[in-house]
């Protein structure tokens, strides 16, 4: 008896739980930007309306983990739950995070939308985060099931989102063209997954020796090691192909020497600053250590002196074509780590085990 | 008024006459039992310093089936609200219009006693007979005892009679959900060394 087939039965709610955390945290990180008014106007519009991207991976999630009730035509009784059935407290949590993201996203279509209701809302959407990546880490807590009322196992769930997250949101900020601090978001997954792994390492011993009257956990997970190396392997492939994706399409603007700089600051149609009209403005509005003086020095006379240190100094837009290639380069490097995700999760169901006589 | 079952593990030969009964008068599918008959044994033969072989094998049963728990772990978990507790009788009922057959009862009970039925997908479960019980009669499971190793009635009357064991391998420690069952415990289990179960595909 292997805890495979629990975990196949299971095989919907192993995709809610590995997508919804991260696609949560991805939503949280690409609404910075917005939430604190360092993206605006045409910026602030275009990612706005990407916020479509986690939301929809989250979805996904929550939709597949639907698909297994037996009788959803009962399933609204699920809110009179709330904060009695750690079960019930997490479906809530998703429904308050999906509606007000839902309404968010069409909120973005408004010709003219107001920015403090958009902020507004963006807070309560990161609070009803928040309360949703820690609902699902505690859904679990059953004290009879003694396998998944660990400490480390919320810590697991967490952890998870910590790396997906950050590589998703990239895919996110690269498709709307928005200049992301690129190291800073592969190190949070990259510093994340290895906590993850050590999470992962210290829960084997924790859970190597638990048994039922039916079955012991070296029965239901055969080679545990082996589906953490798996992990391990895939998550950090995830975080080096994410690193290079941001090396390159980075490299596009800063390393592409004076001639594209040159090219950009004049407006011509060529390499980074080709993409349209409105990126000059939104160059400029853009601009996370972009000073006036860089600013303004774009687009006038430009010495070559002058177009380094722009080119070094504002946080350029994408490309369209930089973003094209970082999408698809950040959407490998998610999916490579959603993969590990995965696995863990999978892993996780198969090592349901009930104290006495459970199954 | 609480009702709860009581075991006489010193009675029961393993027959299984409790399981069918229950199963005939349920109309249960094939792979589900509302009752199960456990049978739990270990122990081995050792060589003395005589050189004399001696053992310490043992096997007993246990029959089993919802102990209608005062702190049922199935309720506290569902996400719907679908399972309640019955004030006047303790019974612990799932309530079909509510279910919607996700199995968290299912997994949680430390007891195995709320099962899924997968063509109704719906959470069924030991209702303690309570139509039998509303006419006066006992469940049928305590009828069908051909050896009366089991009862059922006011759970403090079966305490005041048999006392207030609710502990025997390999059943979950009853501080885990607080069940409504009374134990008298088989001959051997008190020196018995750990054992297994022994019957393990039997038990559904």
């Amino acid at each position: 008896m292997t805890g495979f087939a629990t975990a196949f039965g299971e095989i919907t709610l192993v995709l809610f739980t590995t997508l919804a955390p991260s696609g949560a945290a991805a939503y949280l990180i690409m609404g910075l930007p917005v939430l604190t008014g360092r993206a605006t106007g045409e910026d602030a519009r275009r990612l706005n309306r990407l916020t479509c991207l986690p939301l929809l991976i989250a979805m996904a999630g929550l939709i597949a983990s639907a698909t297994h009730l037996g009788n959803p035509a009962n399933a609204l009784y699920v809110f009179t739950g709330a904060g009695r059935s750690p079960l019930s407290t997490e479906v809530c949590c998703a429904v308050a995070f999906l509606a007000l993201a839902g309404i968010f996203w069409l909120y973005s279509f408004a010709e003219e939308p107001r920015r403090w209701l958009q902020r507004a809302l963006l807070g309560a959407i990161d609070v009803s985060i928040v309360a949703f990546v820690a609902a699902v880490a505690y859904a679990y807590d059953v004290d009879t099931i003694i396998t998944w009322s660990l400490p480390l196992v919320p810590v697991a769930l967490v952890l998870n989102a910590l790396v997906g997250g950050p590589l998703i949101a990239l895919v996110g900020f690269a498709a709307a063209r928005w200049a992301a601090p690129w190291r800073l978001l592969v190190a949070l997954p990259a510093v994340a997954a290895v906590a993850n792994a050590a999470v992962y390492v210290v829960l084997g011993g924790d859970l190597a020796p638990l048994a039922n009257e039916l079955a012991s956990v070296s029965q239901l997970v055969p080679a545990y090691p082996v589906w953490v190396a798996a992990f391990v392997v895939l998550v950090f492939a995830g975080v080096v192909v994410a690193w290079r994706t941001g090396r390159r399409t980075a490299g596009m603007k800063e390393g592409a020497g004076h001639k594209r700089a040159a090219a950009f600051a004049s407006g011509a149609p060529a390499g980074i600053g080709a993409s349209s009209p409105a990126t000059a403005k939104a160059t400029a509005a853009v601009g996370t250590e972009a000073t006036a003086k860089a600013t303004a020095e774009v687009g006038t006379e430009v010495t070559a002196k002058a177009t380094a240190k722009a080119t070094a100094k504002v946080a350029v837009c994408f490309s369209r074509r930089a973003g094209r290639r970082a999408v698809v380069g950040y959407s490998a490097a998610a999916l490579l780590a959603l993969a590990g995700i995965f696995i863990m999760r999978f892993v996780f169901y198969m090592t349901h085990l009930t104290l006495g006589l459970g199954v | 008024m609480t009702y709860g079952f009581y075991f006489n593990g010193q009675r029961c030969t393993g027959c299984k006459t409790c399981v069918m009964a229950c199963k005939d008068k349920n109309d249960l599918a094939e792979n589900i039992n509302f009752r199960n008959v456990l049978e739990y044994g270990g122990g081995t033969w050792e060589k003395g310093a005589d050189g004399c072989w001696g053992t310490n094998t043992f096997a007993y049963n246990v029959s089993i089936a919802c102990n209608h728990c005062d702190m049922p772990m199935c309720m506290a978990q569902c996400p719907q609200g679908a399972i309640e507790k019955d004030a006047d009788t303790g019974e612990v009922r799932s309530d079909p219009e509510k279910c919607i057959g996700c199995g968290t009862c299912a997994t949680t009970c430390p007891y195995g006693a709320p099962k899924v039925d997968m063509e109704q997908m719906k959470s069924v479960k030991c209702n303690m007979c309570a139509d039998r019980v509303e006419a006066g009669q006992k469940p049928i499971c305590v009828e069908a005892c051909p050896l009366r190793a089991l009862d059922f009635g006011d759970i403090d009357e079966l305490r005041a009679t048999y006392g207030d064991v609710a502990d025997l391998a390999p059943l979950p420690d009853s501080s885990e959900t607080s069940p409504n069952l009374v134990i008298t415990a088989p001959a051997q289990a008190a020196a018995a060394p750990a054992g297994e179960l022994l019957n393990e595909r039997e038990i559904l």
